[in-house]
């Protein structure tokens, strides 16, 4: 339950008279109301562990630095909610990177032994059955695009993906708003059909 | 009458273990240097172990002498813990880490034979103290 502005304010007094105990108090009384509102805010399961980390760790530096709060700016609880908030956004957008080098460094995706079921293959095969072009030709295209994340956004292509969401994370770009990914889709997908064009091959998406 | 620490705060005074601010920190280093479980150390301190998720996320005591005894004496009263116990910990893994800072990076350790002698240089700075009180 969240506790009152006073409860709060008595114990952030004594933070800053630096009494020894005063971080445990301040810590055990915001923990668990901050932990459920976070939660609710995210209630995805996968972030169960995330969220009572993001509030201990928020708690754990308020209270090395109290004096930071500005209390003309915003309630405590307002000011730790917001900061809770914004490293909640943080922690999943650093997670989303780490995600998303896992699955593009993914060594079963791209260093299979006998090099045939990889991405660039498969969008390799794709391409050579729409394009009438020489294999030598093919293979300088496939040496130009060096960028695994081309490699994924093509394959969505080739399979007919028009879903911006779907190109979204393997740009890193899902957090931006839905015009901003929208675009940025564009652009790839149109820099990429220019390269396919410099090689005479046009895509069938579709 | 306090309840039992919730699972968060157990977990909030683990992660307290990784600044030097809290007690966790010194308390962590103690408890590894003498190969101590909580109950123990809860048994040299004195008090409940249900207190020492609480007792870990407090201040660690400032260094200067006066403020030193009036923070062990005031989390003393209010864990009802051993202030004199909890001192001689937080003073023998000051010492240590001092001696540390002072050595070689390959000759760092923090094997029990060095908390041993950092202990002895305590009770002989402790027996000067109490010499020149006399």
């Amino acid at each position: 339950m969240r506790p009152s502005e006073t409860q709060i304010q008595i114990v952030y007094q004594r933070l800053l008279a630096q009494e020894p105990d005063a971080p445990s108090d301040f810590i055990e009384l915001l923990l668990d109301p901050l932990i459920e509102t976070l939660g609710n805010r995210f209630p995805n399961e996968s972030y169960a562990e995330l969220v009572p980390d993001v509030v201990i760790d928020a708690l754990l530096k308020f209270v090395q630095t109290p004096h930071l709060y500005q209390p003309t700016k915003a309630t405590l609880w307002n000011y730790l909610w917001i900061d809770v908030q914004g490293d909640m956004k943080n922690a999943l957008k650093k997670n989303t990177r780490r995600q998303q080098k896992e699955v593009i460094f993914d060594p079963v995706a791209h260093d299979l032994p006998d090099g045939n079921i990889n991405i660039e293959e498969e969008v390799m095969q794709k391409i050579e059955v729409t394009s009438l072009l020489e294999q030598n030709i093919l293979k300088q295209f496939q040496q130009e695009i060096s960028d695994p994340r081309d490699w994924q956004v093509l394959l969505l292509m080739v399979n007919g993906e028009r879903h911006t969401s779907a190109f979204a994370p393997l740009l890193n770009i899902e957090t931006l708003p839905m015009s901003e990914q929208r675009a940025l889709v564009k652009r790839t997908k149109d820099r990429l059909r220019q390269r396919l064009k410099r090689y005479g091959v046009k895509l069938h998406e579709n | 009458m306090k309840t039992n620490p919730t699972p968060s705060l157990v977990r909030a005074a683990q992660r307290a273990i990784n600044s030097p601010f809290f007690l966790a920190n010194t308390l962590q280093v103690y408890q590894r240097i003498h190969h101590l479980d909580n109950e123990t150390l809860a048994a040299l301190l004195e008090c409940q172990v249900d207190d020492l998720p609480r007792l870990a996320l407090c201040r660690r005591p400032v260094t200067e002498q006066q403020e030193f005894t009036r923070d062990i004496a005031l989390l003393a009263h209010r864990f009802h813990l051993q202030a004199d116990q909890l001192a001689a910990i937080i003073r023998q893994v000051d010492t240590l880490h001092t001696w540390q800072q002072h050595m070689p990076f390959h000759q760092q350790t923090t094997s029990p034979g060095l908390l041993a002698a950092a202990r002895d240089r305590d009770d002989i700075d402790n027996e000067t103290t109490e010499e020149n009180n006399d």
